[in-house]
């Protein structure tokens, strides 16, 4: 497949890339990109519908924020992992990792199919975008 | 010493500085998969394992180990996201084969906890620097 070559053709626009900038579409660009691909053969799990009902209980990250028991902080840390899980919108929307939310994929994808056909002008005015983003 | 991952990439070895955003995207892979291969437990003694993303739609498994007798096995499989389910091949083979459910669900959650990973331990920090 023609697949084996594409991590390593990088355009000459990437020359003048900072080795911040090819992190960053390496991670929001290819590995995230690729994660959400997959995602989208997953099983409805018996953890989404319990982070369903964990999300609409009155019982609040907020709330269990102010808690110090181990075993309430375990359960926040349970309800935030869950949570992580089903905020990860496939599609387009934020993902959120380890409590941080981040651009919508789709609308990262759209700015760095931009950049492969865009002056050197436009893609510094590209990054600076994501970097506002990010 | 042959090396599986500059194959595997396509890099080519010039040393030209042109290639230096080249180097640096793969040097970033190979960075991302040996912690991919920490993934899925402790690996044991005789024996490397990565796993690693190679691009959005593909995802590869590398194993190497030395048998009972001191003879050195290699096993790579690939993971092809298509529009129509997962498929995999192994060892260079062109002939695929569907992803079964269990597998697929596996390949799903290490993928997720992957992204999770490489970010905090490669990107977070240049991100932030």
């Amino acid at each position: 497949m023609s697949h084996s070559n594409t991590t390593s053709q990088v355009s000459s626009h990437e020359q003048a890339r900072t080795p911040a900038e090819i992190a960053k579409v390496r991670f929001f660009g290819t590995v995230s990109e690729a994660v959400n691909n997959v995602l989208r053969f997953s099983l409805p799990a018996e953890e989404d519908s319990q982070a369903t009902e964990l999300n609409n209980s009155p019982v609040s990250i907020e709330s269990n924020s102010n808690t110090t028991s181990g075993q309430e902080v375990n359960m926040l840390n349970e309800t935030q992992t869950i949570t992580q899980e089903v905020s990860h919108d496939p599609v387009s929307g934020n993902a959120t990792v380890d409590g941080e939310v981040r651009p919508g994929l789709g609308e990262l994808r759209n700015m760095i199919a931009l950049n492969a056909s865009s002056s050197h002008t436009l893609q510094s005015d590209i990054f600076q975008g994501l970097e506002e983003k990010l | 010493m042959f090396d599986w991952f500059s194959n595997i990439l396509g890099l080519v070895g010039s040393g030209d500085s042109t290639d230096r955003a080249t180097k640096l995207n793969n040097d970033f892979i190979r960075h991302e998969a040996k912690i991919g291969g920490k993934l899925f437990g402790p690996v044991p003694r005789n024996r490397r394992r990565d796993f690693f993303c190679l691009d959005s739609h593909t995802w590869i498994w590398h194993e190497e180990w030395l048998d009972q007798n001191g003879q050195n096995h290699i096993q790579t499989t690939r993971y092809e996201v298509r529009p129509d389910g997962v498929v995999k091949a192994q060892d260079g083979q062109m002939q695929y084969q569907k992803v079964g459910d269990e597998e697929l669900q596996r390949l799903i959650k290490a993928a997720k906890m992957y992204e999770a990973q490489v970010y905090q331990e490669i990107y977070q920090p240049i991100f932030q620097s």
